[in-house]
């Protein structure tokens, strides 16, 4: 008789998955089943088989043998987690010291997660990103500039079939916005064209993003510009008045706020066409030129394209006209035109140009950031170690007791590992909290707006949780293994050795290395904006007042300047166009001696005869301007620099220029730019044009002064406003950025010292414990309380003084590397490195000293009357 | 945890298992139930069941004798436990004390 059985797949599917306890069991009754179907027909009790075992299929019988291995777990992780806790609470302490560090230390690195993520992400969130580009332009050598020439775009497309589509932006500050009676104020808006929308995916709510801007004098607004003026969304169709002559524009879309960062800010976008000259100039930098090349293109592509077009159009059309004789001959100047492409996604953090959309990101800051973080979370994560280990012995009569109950190593290590998660989870809500705190100061003190707070993405919160998981591991890691080394019969007879110190001593010098770098590395930074903030600038920048806008007063400006010019208090007055400081008029000349070959192009500011004693600037050779003398207006007075650049150091008074101009006197250098870039030529030179009005005053006359200017401006031209701006403002402005830096730097080395110190002090509250009998026996034999403070001080004095010699040459490498940026910077002396160390030892003296002192001052009978 | 709640299949099958006794095994309580109430179940339905009764302590399990007709495989033989007994007996009170609040008139009606 043949055998009857059920199919074979199916029995090995169920061995497959039924859980080996049942297996038996289930595969019985199958059988017996099917047995008695038999006699119903073969086949078909064969398929009611596979669909019987099918059925099995199903979690109750798959998962019934690890659920039950993990319900038997449950029993055993309770147990973990009550120990755990009673551990924490046992020891208040050091699991403060332990919690609340790494809660610093986590909450710190979110903080400057959110940062760094919040400056990494700009513009990353347009879809074409990757294959947008801006095309900035330097000509003249007057420096380099985020927009170029509006041609470029009428040219380039022609030339290079690589471009999908391009648009042009003019970019307006301070617009105003009239609807009927009202008046807003918009900080920009952009004069583009319907292409900036086909590069650039907004998402419209109302409107055609195809048709938009297509015509003259139309807008686009964002969704919160829309509820700014009319307090409504559908505002398509509505007529808005821009700027002073109240130019209508229709709005013909809204587009939703982009909700990531852009470099692209602004709220405002207008039709172009009236500004589109259709001048045929390439040194020129009207617009912001941006190119979205097809998909197939990229950037190198772009950069020949360029190479190209100025062979075939820059040089014929702007090289030639200027004197050059060959294309390489004009290449090589500076003069020369040069284009500057940046990719789209590059630009907040990269580019550096002059006149920038909006000011960008520093990209060193960023690195800078996050390795302090880096390192302060590592701070905090091997106090968590040190600790741990150093009262291993705590714990080891527990390990040995469940050792001897027969838990396996691997578990143990898993309850230790189960305790370090724990108690980073505890740290990292703590640092959540902490994290809003300093997010706060972080704003206070940078003045920079970090994004949202931490709360509003529960998408980051979820990360943090990971991340503090993962720190949690990290640092249980050492400690889990550690522990779980020692052997059950030596620890349960009460023989421990506490091992691990030359681990934990490597740990804080670690420690003391990385603070001490911070602080001699913030110290450095405050010596060099101390330096920055009071360095002799070459001229006297104190207490001019500048006021600007003075054209607007037309013909009264002469009696303005008089009636205001004998008021008390003011020195000295002068008519001029452009101060040392200020990039709000930028004039450059080109000037050539004979000498030269090509002419230089130099920064020049006008004034009128007063200018050089209005800025206290100082006439080494030479004469002032006269009033007088009608020939002045051709004449013009250079800096040192500018001697230098025209080549006429012999003789520079006399030296005739270009144009008949006569060199009439050389004022010292003079620092008009950041301290970071060296002294740069300057020009000076008679003006007739009035732009801006200074004067020289005295610093308790400024609030009467002011008070009287502002009544006379408003006298005149009651519509315009009265503006005004100290010169040495403008160097304030140049330093606000490096103090930002300088106070984030502070706050870092603050930081990291008082979580090493923290390490430091519950380091040594272990060793005073663990030491107690030996104190008191000294004690006996007549130890001085100052004796045993220094037996206990010593070892920490050594470490610290050995993350001393470390930590030296590599703060002077980073200072150093710092420091390079600056043209003018303080020489690194040995000074900030004396007060490091003596401060550093100082503070780890006093956190040790404390339990040294506790110990030392017990009474040794308490100590040894239990012996 | 949820101690008290007994689902009506958990009952049924317990209260199999309480009338097999010796011989209460997965597939003997499919039969049983089919013969006295007629109700057809799942051979996969009824182990399931019976291992959540044991992880709930009502039941206990252990492995009996194999037959010829199993293909010599040995069956899982479930007994109830003190605490499943005394579960079937609240239930039964249970039933008893809600049955007598149910209004007697409508019987003698019909």
């Amino acid at each position: 008789m043949k055998k009857i059985g059920p199919p074979k797949f199916a029995h090995r599917f169920l061995r497959w998955f039924c859980p080996l306890d049942l297996y038996e069991g289930i595969e019985g009754d199958l059988i017996e089943a099917f047995n008695e179907e038999l006699n119903e027909g073969e086949r078909k009790a064969r398929v009611r088989f596979v669909i019987r075992v099918f059925r099995f299929f199903q979690p109750g019988i798959i998962f019934r043998n690890k659920i039950k291995v993990d319900s038997m777990n449950t029993i055993l992780l309770q147990n973990y987690f009550k120990v755990a806790f009673r551990n924490l609470w046992r020891s208040k302490a050091y699991s403060s010291i332990t919690i609340g560090g790494l809660a610093i230390g986590i909450a710190c690195s979110l903080v400057i997660f959110l940062f760094v993520y919040g400056e990494w992400s700009y513009d990353k969130g347009f879809t074409k990103a990757d294959r947008i580009y801006r095309i900035g332009i330097s000509f003249f050598n007057i420096g380099q500039f985020a927009s170029g020439p509006e041609e470029l775009l009428d040219v380039l497309p022609k030339e290079f079939n690589g471009i999908e589509t391009a648009t042009r932006i003019r970019k307006e500050r301070d617009v105003t916005i009239k609807i009927k009676d009202l008046t807003f104020q918009e900080t920009s808006a952009y004069y583009t064209d319907t292409a900036y929308f086909k590069i650039f995916n907004y998402t419209f709510l109302s409107g055609d993003p195809k048709k938009v801007l297509v015509g003259p004098n139309e807008a686009v607004v964002t969704q919160k510009l829309a509820i700014k003026l009319f307090d409504r969304e559908d505002v398509v169709g509505e007529v808005i008045e821009v700027g002073k002559k109240a130019v209508p524009f229709t709005i013909a879309g809204v587009v939703k706020d982009l909700g990531f960062n852009s470099h692209l800010k602004t709220e405002l976008w207008l039709s172009n066409q009236s500004l589109i000259t259709g001048e045929p100039a390439w040194s020129s930098s009207a617009f912001y030129n941006y190119v979205l090349l097809k998909e197939k293109n990229t950037e190198t592509d772009l950069r020949q394209a360029l190479d190209l077009l100025f062979e075939h159009h820059v040089y014929p059309e702007s090289g030639k006209p200027m004197g050059f004789k060959s294309l390489e001959d004009y290449k090589k100047n500076d003069m020369a035109i040069k284009f500057y492409v940046h990719k789209l996604t590059d630009i907040y953090l990269k580019s550096k140009l002059n006149f920038e959309i909006s000011p960008g990101g520093n990209e060193s800051n960023i690195y800078i950031f996050s390795a302090v973080s880096v390192f302060i979370l590592i701070l905090a994560a091997v106090n968590f170690i040190n600790l741990t280990t150093a009262r291993a012995a705590r714990r080891a009569k527990e390990v040995g007791i469940r050792k001897a109950m027969g838990t396996s190593r691997s578990k143990l290590v898993g309850q230790f590992l189960l305790e370090s998660i724990t108690t980073s989870l505890l740290s990292m809500i703590l640092a959540l909290l902490l994290a809003e705190i300093f997010l706060k100061i972080f704003e206070v003190v940078t003045g920079a707006l970090l994004l949202d707070t931490i709360w509003r993405n529960p998408y980051s919160v979820g990360l943090f949780f990971s991340f503090s998981f993962f720190v949690g591991i990290l640092s249980g890691l050492y400690p889990a293994f550690y522990l779980t080394s020692f052997r059950p019969v030596k620890v349960l007879k009460g023989i421990v050795e506490t091992g691990g110190t030359s681990f934990r001593n490597v740990l804080v010098v670690f420690q003391f290395t990385v603070s001490i770098l911070l602080i001699s590395c913030a110290l450095v930074v405050q010596n060099q904006l101390h330096f920055m903030a009071s360095k002799d600038l070459g001229f006297d920048q104190k207490n001019i007042l500048t006021i600007d806008h003075i054209n607007l007063l037309k013909t009264s400006d002469e009696a303005f300047k008089n009636e205001l010019s004998n008021l008390p208090g003011v020195a000295r007055s002068s008519f001029h166009m452009g101060e040392p400081g200020s990039k709000r008029i930028l004039t450059f000349r080109t000037y050539q001696t004979p000498k030269m070959e090509h002419p230089a192009s130099i920064f020049t500011y006008l004034g009128d005869e007063n200018f050089l004693s209005l800025n206290g600037m100082r006439l080494v050779m030479g004469r002032d301007f006269n009033k007088a003398s009608v020939s002045d207006t051709a004449s013009v007075i250079l800096n040192e620099a500018a001697v230098q650049i025209l080549d006429i150091v012999s003789e520079p008074i006399g030296a005739v220029l270009d144009q008949n101009l006569k060199v009439i006197g050389v004022v010292s250098d003079f620092h008009w730019e950041s301290l970071r870039n060296k002294i740069a030529p300057v020009a000076i030179m008679m003006t007739k044009e009035k732009a801006e009005l200074g004067f020289k005053l005295e610093a308790k006359a400024i609030p009467s002064f002011l008070k009287t200017a502002e009544e006379r401006w408003k006298q005149l031209i009651p519509d315009e406003p009265f503006q005004y701006h100290f010169v040495d403002d403008n160097f304030g402005e140049l330093l606000s950025k490096e103090k930002v830096f300088g106070k984030a730097i502070n706050f870092f080395a603050l930081l990291a010292i008082f979580i090493s110190c923290l390490g430091l002090y519950g380091l040594s509250a272990f060793t005073a414990e663990q030491r107690t009998k030996e104190i008191g026996i000294r004690k006996v034999l007549g130890a001085s309380t100052l004796h045993i403070v220094g037996m206990l001080n010593k070892r920490f004095t050594f470490l610290v003084l050995l993350a001393l010699g470390i930590s030296v040459p590599l703060s002077i490498y980073a200072i150093e590397k710092w420091l390079e940026d600056f043209a003018y910077r303080v020489e690194l002396g040995a000074g900030v490195f004396i007060i490091t160390s003596l401060g550093s030892l100082f503070i780890a003296w006093i956190a040790v000293s404390y339990h040294s002192l506790k110990a030392a001052w017990i009474n040794p009978s308490d100590t040894l009357k239990y012996e | 945890m949820q101690k008290e709640y007994l689902g009506e299949f958990e009952e049924l099958v317990l209260t199999m298992v309480g009338i097999l006794q010796e011989d209460a095994y997965g597939n003997a309580i499919v039969t049983e139930i089919k013969q006295r109430i007629g109700r057809v179940v799942n051979l996969s339905a009824v182990h399931v069941t019976l291992y959540r009764l044991e992880d709930k302590g009502l039941v206990k399990s252990g492995m009996g004798g194999a037959t010829n007709a199993r293909g010599g495989r040995r069956k899982r033989i479930f007994t109830v436990t003190n605490a499943g007994l005394a579960m079937l007996r609240a239930k039964k009170e249970q039933q008893m004390q809600l049955w007598k609040l149910v209004p007697q008139l409508k019987m003698s009606i019909s």
